[in-house]
């Protein structure tokens, strides 16, 4: 992208609203919260901006709650087509409200596409999934890799494609919470955050810029080889273990978005997935290690 | 003579098989079932010959027929299979 995309994302162009193409999908954008302007310009610098032509997938906006509250802890909602899907939260966290909104929106609308709750990253061809329960290290693992150059395809949703079973990309901002905000900006100084929110249903809360190489190959797709179930644990040494298929497939159903609406369409396409794709259990304390394991998992 | 069993032709059950487990669809209910060896064998055997005693399951298999019998019990309550 082009600057011209960033330097779009000032308060006053997004008060009248932008369309930012995020993988398939195109969002109209409206808000006057500087911070939403300030985080779209940070984290989404290299993103095409759409014109007004066409047609977007989402409408969506971040704006303050009319009121006496505009002024005491002024609070802001995010509106998919006019409607309040969540509760306000407090204004400062309205970058951190929109992600979580577009996330939902693709989360409960998507439905051409399987969606497992998984990060997913590829490299040399072979694109990783990456399930895993709230603290297990899912995030912090996300974001490691790419930044030493794993190709970012989603570090929240694996969407499959029901035509080719291929993995879709939707590169987006990583979401990392609490003590893996400070982790990955020691890990990398050089790396781009937005602005941290704090006290959210998450804890703290910072995005962090997707890499320039997951977002000019935002329309290419990839064929999944490994599915990994990461999980955190101080002191122990890292290992990679077969999973059992039968169970991965049962946890890709369980923790999928949209399994049991697509029904028999959403059976096969998980099996074939499972089919595809080598089943670990991984399990690390360190990062580096951790990244030298997933290296050798793709040579 | 030992009753007879065939696939629920209502459930239209799709399966897969990993390492010794079975992954099963019942798209009637749309319900997703993982069951452990013999239930995999015994939904391989229905589907192949139609219908079947326990003993004729039991024919060519790694199971006594008195192992199938608790099998064909919970898939007859999962609605997989059905007496004929």
């Amino acid at each position: 992208m082009s600057p011209a995309a960033a330097a779009a994302a000032t308060p006053q162009h997004l008060r009248r609203g932008l369309t930012l193409q995020t993988g398939p999908f195109r969002f109209r954008i409206q808000s006057a919260e500087p911070g939403v302007a300030r985080g779209l310009a940070t984290l989404y610098a290299g993103f095409p901006l759409g014109g007004d032509e066409g047609l977007r997938d989402f409408h969506v906006s971040v704006d303050r709650v009319p009121g006496p509250r505009r002024w005491l802890r002024p609070q802001i909602e995010f509106l998919h087509d006019g409607q309040a899907p969540f509760k306000p939260l407090p204004a400062d966290q309205a970058f951190a409200m929109l992600e979580w909104g577009m996330n939902w929106c693709i989360a409960t609308r998507a439905h051409h596409y399987l969606l497992l709750h998984a990060a997913v990253l590829e490299r040399n061809g072979q694109a990783v999934i990456l399930p895993g329960e709230p603290g297990a290290g899912k995030s912090t693992l996300t974001a490691a890799l790419m930044l030493c150059g794993w190709r970012l395809l989603s570090d929240e949703m694996t969407m499959i494609d029901r035509d080719d079973g291929l993995i879709v990309p939707l590169a987006r901002p990583v979401s990392l919470k609490n003590r893996s905000i400070d982790i990955i900006r020691a890990f990398d100084p050089s790396a781009v955050f937005g602005e941290v929110a704090h006290d959210t249903h998450k804890g703290t809360v910072s995005h962090l810029r997707p890499s320039t190489d997951s977002v000019h190959r935002m329309d290419e797709k990839a064929r999944a080889a490994h599915i990994v179930f990461p999980r955190w644990k101080a002191d122990a040494p890292t290992s990679l273990r077969p999973r059992p298929k039968a169970d991965a497939f049962m946890h890709n159903a369980s923790h999928a978005f949209n399994y049991s609406l697509l029904g028999r369409l959403g059976f096969e396409l998980n099996a074939a997935l499972i089919d595809d794709c080598d089943c670990w259990d991984f399990e690390y304390s360190q990062l580096d290690d951790a990244l030298r394991a997933f290296e050798e998992l793709v040579r | 003579m030992s009753e007879r069993w065939t696939l629920n032709a209502q459930a239209d059950v799709s399966c897969r098989h990993w390492d010794g487990e079975t992954v099963v669809h019942h798209r009637l209910s749309n319900d997703t079932h993982r069951l452990a060896e013999p239930a995999g064998w015994v939904l391989d055997r229905l589907a192949a010959a139609g219908a079947l005693d326990v003993n004729e399951i039991a024919a060519d298999s790694p199971y006594a027929a008195a192992d199938l019998t608790p099998a064909l019990d919970a898939l007859s309550q999962l609605g997989l299979i059905a007496r004929c």
